[in-house]
């Protein structure tokens, strides 16, 4: 039960000039797993997300999904990416506007409005929420397709402290609870460090680090434990 | 209150204007008319039933040549926009009437439309499709590259995104598109009616002029500039229902 990837490479541009953004990366991640990976900027980070998702083809390498007969894989983005004529309430539930899934979808948008703390903006239209809000609407929207797997994109990195603290919390809560297969990606150590399994550190399209986690949560970021895993991944991305 | 006291301090100023003007009797009553004269006018051809008439005729031709263009410009717009074999297919032949006035060809249509209603729809159509196609096109061409990859996370199918993504993106443009159309049908239908037709407030100005009547050939670009404000407003109504979420944003400064 894990998903694994061998040998994934992915070149953008013409041949002579080629951008390789991830090198014959192999890896595996387990179901239920909370994964988090840090890294540079131009790392790679979201070319592996968009790969999982399915929303770019592989150069050589692949994907495989064990376990999962029919992977239901949702992906949230750095921004919202929220239907402007779409009501709060519309745009959570906006996977069942594909109709061959509409009835395997159980969550009720009300259970959800309410655990993301939207109970009463379910009728607002998006140009009337905070950035926060927005995201937290765009989470509600892949949770509505009940996916067994969840990549996410520095989707709380545009925040505000209190927001991102707020909604870092939720996530874990969720995960948790309903025990889903969560890949978030981060620039923020600290982030990775307050919910994360496991820590996955890439360069250049390559993963140089990989790090278990054995914190108990919630996590204080004062304690020993914690620096010492902060000390540890910077260690490995280096540049000090 | 206010608002409205802004919206007619031009008009009122104007109408001052031109009263006196003619008290000064710069020009010879024959060539402007006093605007005392103009409002008996006006009264006069409402009391006959003669403006009423030709009013009718014109709205029915505008509303009929739009709708053509309309039912036209809309799919032709949305095909161009999401297929560019289609868009490659039309692109020359469309680019090429477009930069012919529908003015321009009058004569012709004449002769192949004759000049009773069948022409004006052809004038009315001409100038009302390219505002629309070329709108709708480019609000479906235009649409966020970034909304359309949720719908391929979320796994729609081509036609799903359309449908409920590349079409609603698009509907505001559409909306400024349909605006256009209406203001030129109105515009191109007075024009027609003012070369060859036997009725409609064109019509009633041309008759006016050759009976030395600058009153009525007034009263008749009154009635033009104020049916086509009204017609407007109305749609500006209607198409903020359409667009609820454009609406809200409005009220909240964005
Ligand atoms: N569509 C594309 N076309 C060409 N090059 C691309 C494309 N997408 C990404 N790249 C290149 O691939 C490399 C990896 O990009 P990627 O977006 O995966 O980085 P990232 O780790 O997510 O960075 P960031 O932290 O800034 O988001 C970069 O060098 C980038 O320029
Ligand atoms: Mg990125």
């Amino acid at each position: 039960m894990a998903i694994k990837i061998h040998g994934l490479t992915k070149s953008y541009g013409p041949v002579p000039n080629q951008v390789r953004a991830l090198q014959n990366l192999d890896l595996t991640i387990e179901l239920g797993s909370l994964t988090m990976i840090v890294g540079k900027s131009g790392c790679g980070k979201t070319t592996l997300l968009r790969l999982l998702a399915g929303l770019e083809e592989p150069t050589t390498g692949n994907i495989e999904l064990e376990g999962l007969a029919q992977p239901n894989i949702g992906i949230m983005f750095q921004e919202p990416r929220l239907m402007p004529w779409l009501t709060v309430q519309q745009n959570i539930e906006f996977a069942k506007l594909h109709k061959e899934v509409d009835q395997q979808f159980g969550q009720d948008t009300q259970q959800l409005l309410l655990a993301l703390g939207l109970e009463r903006f379910g009728q607002a239209y998006p140009t009337e929420l905070s950035g926060g809000m927005a995201q937290r609407v765009a989470l509600g929207r892949i949770l509505y397709s009940d996916p067994d797997i969840i990549l996410m994109d520095e989707p709380f990195s545009a925040l505000d402290f209190f927001t991102r603290r707020d909604l870092q919390k939720t996530l874990r809560q969720l995960w948790q609870k309903d025990g889903k297969t969560i890949i978030f990606v981060t620039h923020d150590v600290g982030e990775a460090l307050l919910l994360g399994q496991r820590v996955l550190i890439m360069e250049a399209g390559s993963l140089i680090g990989d790090l278990k986690i054995d914190l108990a949560y919630p996590r204080n970021p004062g304690a020993t434990g914690f620096q010492q895993k902060r000390e540890d991944i910077l260690k490995i991305i280096g540049g000090f | 209150m206010k608002k409205l006291a802004q919206r007619f301090l031009i008009p009122a100023l104007i109408l001052v204007v031109w009263w006196i003007i003619v008290k000064l009797q710069i020009f010879s009553s024959y060539l402007l008319p006093a605007p005392l004269t103009t409002w008996q006018a006006f009264l006069e051809l409402c009391a006959s039933g003669i403006l009423f008439k030709h009013v009718t005729v014109s709205l029915l031709r505008v509303f009929a040549g739009f709708g053509l263009a309309v039912l036209l410009a809309l799919p032709l717009g949305i095909i161009c926009g999401l297929s560019r074999f289609f868009k490659e297919f039309c692109w020359s032949t469309l680019e090429f009437l477009r930069h012919v006035p529908p003015l321009a060809a009058i004569p012709l249509i004449i002769l192949w439309f004759g000049i009773e209603e069948a022409s004006k729809l052809v004038i009315i159509v001409l100038a009302a499709f390219f505002p629309l196609f070329l709108n709708t096109y480019s609000g479906v061409t235009t649409c966020d590259k970034k909304l359309l990859e949720v719908g391929t996370a979320l796994h729609l199918t081509t036609w799903e995104k359309v449908r409920h993504i590349q079409l609603p993106a698009a509907l505001p443009t559409i909306i400024i598109g349909l605006q256009l159309s209406l203001g030129y049908s109105w515009r191109a239908l007075i024009g027609a009616e003012l070369i060859a037709a036997s009725s409609g407030i064109g019509y009633m100005i041309l008759d006016a002029e050759e009976l030395s009547r600058p009153d009525v050939v007034l009263v008749g670009v009154f009635v033009i500039g104020i049916i086509g404000t009204v017609i407007d407003e109305i749609f500006i109504m209607l198409a903020k229902r359409l667009l609820p979420w454009q609406r809200k944003a409005e009220n909240n400064g964005y």
